[in-house]
Formats: C-alpha cells, sequence, structure tokens
C-alpha cells in the first residue's frame, strides 16, 4: 500500500464511522494507558464505535493522520469526521458534558471516569511496526 | 532515555513566550509526562489547536523517543483583562470549555 493508497484509506474510514477511535491495541485489551482511558470514556458515554488498532503500522498511520490532521499521537478520536483530540482532551470534554454532548447521549449520572491507572504495571511495549511496502 | 523537566519546560516556553508551564513526571521515569500550560496565546483556539501548539513544541523529543507520552492540559488566559468575543467559533464541533473564561483551575481531574 503506498502512502497516498493509506492516507485514502484513512480518510474514507474517517468518512465512514461516525465515531472512529485510532488506538493500540483493541478496546477488549488496550496496549496503552491513555488508549484505554478513552475507551474507558467512550464505554462510560455507552456510544457505538469503530476502533482501529494502529500498532500493526504505526509508524506510517503516524505519517498519514499528521498529513490528514496534523496530529501524531494516539490515541485519536474523531466524531463526524472531525478530530476531536486525544485522550487529555476527551478526558476533558467527557468531565465537562461536552462530549457527550457532541455524541447526542445522555451524560452519565456519575461522570467519572477511570481514574488513569499510572500506579500499575508499565504499558506494555510496541510491537515494531510493519513494513507496509 | 528519559529528559529533564527543565527542557521540556523551556521548549514549550520558547513556544508560547510568557505561557505559565508546569511539567510533572507521571511515572517517576522520565518518559510519561505531565504538562499544564497556561497561556494567552490560546485565547481563540479550539482544545486540538492549543494542544497542537504544545505538542510541536516538543514533536522533535518525542520523535527521538526521549519523550514517551505527554499529558497535556491547556488553559487559555486573559491577556491583562477580558479581550475576544466569547460567541467566536460558538458554532464549532470543537470549542474552547468554561476554562476560557473562569479563574484557572488546574486541579479539575482527579488526582
Amino acid at each position: 500500500m503506498t502512502d497516498t493508497e493509506l492516507r485514502d484509506k484513512i480518510e474514507e474510514l474517517i468518512r465512514d464511522h461516525p465515531v472512529l477511535l485510532f488506538m493500540k491495541g483493541t478496546p477488549e485489551a488496550p496496549r496503552c494507558g491513555f488508549s484505554m482511558r478513552v475507551v474507558q470514556t467512550l464505554d462510560a458515554l455507552g456510544v457505538e464505535y469503530g476502533a482501529i488498532d494502529v500498532l500493526p503500522a504505526l509508524e506510517p498511520l503516524r505519517e498519514a493522520t499528521g498529513e490528514i490532521s496534523d496530529w501524531r499521537t494516539f490515541p485519536q478520536l474523531y466524531v463526524n469526521g472531525n478530530l476531536v483530540g486525544g485522550a487529555d482532551i476527551v478526558e476533558e470534554m467527557f468531565e465537562s458534558g461536552e462530549l457527550a454532548e457532541l455524541l447526542e447521549v445522555e451524560q452519565p449520572a456519575a461522570a467519572e471516569p477511570e481514574p488513569p491507572s499510572t500506579n500499575g504495571a508499565p504499558p506494555p511495549g510496541q510491537s515494531p511496526p510493519l513494513q507496509i511496502e | 532515555m528519559a529528559i529533564e523537566l527543565d527542557e521540556v519546560r523551556e521548549l514549550i516556553l520558547a513556544a508560547l513566550p510568557g505561557a505559565d508551564v508546569e511539567v510533572s513526571d507521571d511515572t517517576g521515569e522520565g518518559d510519561h509526562l505531565r504538562a499544564v500550560v497556561r497561556a494567552p496565546q490560546f485565547a481563540d483556539l479550539d482544545r486540538v489547536e492549543q494542544h497542537r501548539m504544545v505538542k510541536d513544541a516538543v514533536q522533535e523529543r518525542m520523535d527521538d523517543g526521549s519523550i514517551h507520552a505527554l499529558s497535556v492540559k491547556t488553559i487559555p488566559t486573559a491577556p491583562g483583562g477580558a479581550s475576544g468575543d466569547p460567541d467566536a467559533g460558538g458554532g464549532e464541533a470543537v470549542t474552547s470549555g468554561p476554562d476560557a473564561e473562569s479563574p484557572p483551575n488546574s486541579n479539575r481531574r482527579d488526582e
């Protein structure tokens, strides 16, 4: 897949999914604390979302999202084709109720996401990026 | 590979002169950092743009692996009194939060 093809594919995914999360790992098994926090936030809001594990092609995806959105770190949350941000922004917007408003869902009564788990084991190491060519 | 917190602070300050920058080390290992940045430059920007300014400032040190992760909290400050139209950009999907008009408060998140 060329860089252009990859970028087109990502733009298509962003366009086709109202709520799309680029993350390290999967929602069932996040491989990074920041990605886990966004998964927990989206789950707390009960929204359906598409999730893409960036680890198999980390660097090409970093380049591609850098070109598309000028954002090179993961996780990245897109809603209706727009970049909302990474874990920090998502959490801020969750706590303020802005995220529920943006997603058109009810803010949960106990609007407290799980605290970031920085006291446990360090996040597992990243797998080496796949060579796309 | 760790990085001095002061160096991170200086990089952010160089990009945002006059900002108030606090950098801390979340894990004690020097590569998962947290930056709280209060700056008048954030005034009319949405959160994504504010975070980009901070991340761009330290991009080189993220690329070279000195910083594995940087958690960012941005707080717009008023440059000497209220300025700007609070309604500006109100129709955007991502607008500045209540922080834009309320006093800076860095402790909104759980410790």
